[in-house]
């Protein structure tokens, strides 16, 4: 498994800077980690489980200085909480930036979001969904959204932002789910189609919803295709705990690490790191996060690494492929009787 | 008499006759019943011949613990039981993680001389279905008809309001389960004299002499780590009888040595017995010790002898292993030891140590654990439990004088 050299000295740099700055990172660091300085490797580095957000605070900022929180989603019981300072949120938004960038070219586009515009007014405390919208308009000239405040489609609407923006590309993003529900779906009950060949759309947010309706990747962009004939469908894997640092999935369908971050696949046997191909729990690091200890996670995701130097897309960032949430299997034992 | 499946989804109108009372038959019976005893004999040689029970050991142990002799042993323990009898209407709510927990809780109700309504676990064990379908099997013989009209297993969801109402009717109400299940339970309403047992969360300790670890040959310090799984890692070390705390009894070299030496046992073992947790309770392991440092405001050292084993000797009162964390403490005497164990300890394993010198010893101190047993018996449930006369609590006794 090949990880980025340069990486090591900027996570190692986080390590340390929460270890001074962040008790109760110290203090867990202390008891499972062996003593990072003397460590050489990225695997052998501390991480916290993605989840440890969800239960504690874990910040390395004093009170005064948070300028936000960020929720996650929170579909199944508890929510993370990432406490953000200004220097944090900024180095969110210029990562994300320079991913966008990237991949899309400097340029604003009319942006079309398919979400209600209910999601973003909640200005308190951001949701994934609110942070996502927010994060990616900044990316836009002129913005609309797709749904009614019951998430159902409003046709009249997206027509006429077509049509206002005809010659121009469009820029559509939105959560997965919500494309596949309230947007694909809807098109196809009400047996409408749209002509959005020149628009390209963003997504993210995860697969697990439409996992269970057994629609793949592959499915959801041709039947994005039969309904919009838009062929430019690119999803992006990240999550709220590394807001900003996404990967981007590319015109082969690969997702790229961003410069700045990096991966590995543990094995869900013994946790040691695995072979490209392998699958295994991901981890992922990134070297953006300062007010809070979210540098070097241990997701619940399931995936392996591409075994490929450079995709033709040109990219440099290790490819990953996610293959699904790792499953609670009945842990024995009678401490947690009646359900 | 009607045929009637001991299985079924509780249904208000779906009840066992006998519990709306309109039973031909009785709902108590006399303790040990000669018909119940002559059932579970043959319930154990159904169980101990079935070739699918020999996949789980849990499943056999219990084969074991209704054979004939075993179960005559506990009844002449107590002398004269003919004028004990059963309270009537017994409803268990069994625990979702210990797959055979419901069928021990069902013969203590049934041995007592109850009639039983088995609230099984939502969880799909394949144990149960098993042990349902035998206990089935055995039931529609001719001559124990009668205990189908007396005993049912139900599965009910989690709140289910149905569930309540039969609680509210029910003559003995025994209960598995977390705290919270059993506050839940506690509250719910109840004939006024229904007889209530609870079995809560506990925790329960392994003492070990490092002196005896040291001496062990090769072939014997494996044989001691296979009743340890036994005790542990066959559970996920999630049960309550299952040591979380290691109480060593030595010097500091001695122990030294006695320690890696046993872990490295246990070691071999889990990868030969090819253990392997769910990925995601491994990751819980990470976020005990998270929630343990956060509460103490402070680190502790864990020492990990491998994924599983996690080792940490904090002093701090907290007690947060599972799933293969335990804490060990080293004392220099066996006294020093045992007054180092808390107060409300369920079990009490040990190796290396003479039980009468134990017993002599427990006896003369402050220590008030449940149950002292050898390595490889924690998880080995008898009549007496949790401190329990179980079949003296779940029967009456008629005075004539």
């Amino acid at each position: 498994m090949i990880l980025s050299e340069s990486l090591l000295e900027s996570i190692k740099d986080l390590t340390r800077h929460h270890y001074a700055k962040c008790d109760l990172y110290r203090w867990y660091v202390n008891s499972l980690f062996d003593d990072f300085e003397l460590v050489f490797e990225l695997d052998k580095l501390p991480w916290l489980p993605v989840r440890a957000f969800k239960e504690h605070t874990l910040k390395s900022i004093p009170d005064d200085k948070v300028f936000k929180t960020m929720l996650s989603s929170g579909t199944s019981g508890m929510q993370s909480r990432i406490y953000l300072d200004q220097q944090n949120t900024r180095a969110q938004q210029l990562k994300l930036i320079e991913i966008f960038t990237n991949a899309f070219g400097k340029v604003r586009y009319p942006m079309l979001v398919i979400d209600s515009e209910a999601t973003v007014k909640d200005r308190k405390l951001f949701s994934a969904r609110t942070a996502a919208i927010n994060g990616f308009s900044v990316f836009s000239r002129g913005r609309e959204f797709a749904l009614d405040e019951n998430m159902n489609l409003n046709i009249e609407k997206i027509k006429s932002f077509i049509d206002k923006h005809s010659g121009q590309t469009i820029f559509i993003f939105g959560f997965t789910f919500v494309i596949w529900e309230n947007f694909v779906r809807q098109l196809e009950k009400l047996h409408s189609t749209l002509d959005l060949s020149n628009a390209f759309i963003l997504h993210g947010g995860g697969w697990k919803k439409l996992e269970s309706q057994k629609v793949s990747n592959g499915d959801f962009k041709d039947r994005i295709f039969t309904t919009t004939q838009c062929s430019r469908v690119h999803n992006y894997y990240g999550m709220i705990e590394q807001t900003g640092s996404i990967y981007m999935e590319c015109e082969h369908g690969n997702l790229h690490a961003p410069k700045g971050s990096d991966f590995l696949i543990r094995s869900t046997h013994d946790l040691t790191p695995v072979e490209d191909g392998e699958s295994g729990l991901i981890q992922l690091f990134s070297d953006i996060q300062t007010s809070y200890p979210g540098h070097s996670l241990l997701s619940e995701d399931i995936g392996y690494s591409k075994n490929m130097t450079s995709c033709s897309c040109g990219s440099k960032g290790r490819i990953l492929k996610i293959i699904g949430r790792a499953e609670r299997a009945d842990v024995r034992g009678c401490s947690d009787a009646i359900n | 008499m009607s045929e009637v499946a001991v299985m079924r989804l509780i249904n208000a109108d779906q009840l066992p006759s006998y519990w709306t009372g309109n039973s031909e038959g009785e709902d108590c019976l006399q303790v040990g019943n000669p018909l119940v005893v002559e059932f579970l004999s043959e319930l154990s040689k159904e169980i101990l011949s079935d070739k699918s029970c020999r996949e789980y050991p849990d499943v056999i142990t219990f084969g074991y613990f209704c054979r004939k002799s075993a179960v005559k042993l506990a009844l002449e323990e107590r002398g004269n039981i003919s004028n004990f009898f059963g309270w009537g209407k017994a409803v268990h709510i069994s625990p979702s993680n210990v797959p055979v927990n419901f069928a021990f809780s069902f013969v203590f109700g049934l041995l007592s001389g109850n009639s039983n309504l088995v609230r099984l676990p939502s969880v799909h064990w394949p144990q149960i279905d098993l042990l349902v379908g035998i206990i089935e099997k055995v039931s529609s013989r001719k001559e124990f008809l009668f205990l189908r009209n007396m005993n049912t297993f139900v599965r009910t969801e989690r709140e289910d309001p149905n569930l309540n109402t039969i609680i509210s009717s029910c003559d003995a109400l025994i209960v598995w389960g977390g705290d919270n299940t059993v506050a839940r339970f506690r509250q719910l309403p109840k004939k006024p004299r229904c007889v209530e047992l609870y079995f809560p969360d506990r925790i329960s300790s392994l003492i070990v002499n490092s002196v005896a670890i040291n001496k062990l040959s090769d072939d014997s310090i494996i044989e001691l780590a296979n009743s340890f799984f036994n005790d542990t890692y066959l559970v996920d070390n999630n049960a309550c009888s299952s040591p979380r705390k290691i109480i060593w009894v030595g010097d500091e070299i001695e122990t030294c040595e006695a320690k890696n030496k046993f872990w490295r046992a246990i070691n071999q073992t889990l990868i030969s017995k090819k253990y392997d947790l769910n990925v995601v309770a491994k990751i819980d392991k990470y976020l005990d010790v998270l929630t343990l440092v956060s509460h103490l405001h402070n680190s502790i050292r864990v020492r990990k002898y491998s994924e599983d084993i996690w080792v940490s000797d904090h002093n701090d009162g907290i007690v947060a292993g599972r799933l293969g964390s335990y804490r060990e403490n080293t004392f220099s005497t066996i006294e020093k030891a045992l007054s180092a164990l808390d107060k409300d300890e369920q079990t009490l394993t040990y190796y290396g140590f003479n039980i009468d010198k134990l017993r002599e010893l427990i006896l003369n101190t402050n220590v008030f654990v449940d149950r002292v047993v050898p390595v490889g018996m924690a998880l080995e449930i008898g009549f007496y439990w949790d401190g329990i006369d179980v079949l003296q609590r779940l029967s009456k006794r008629m005075n004539f004088v």
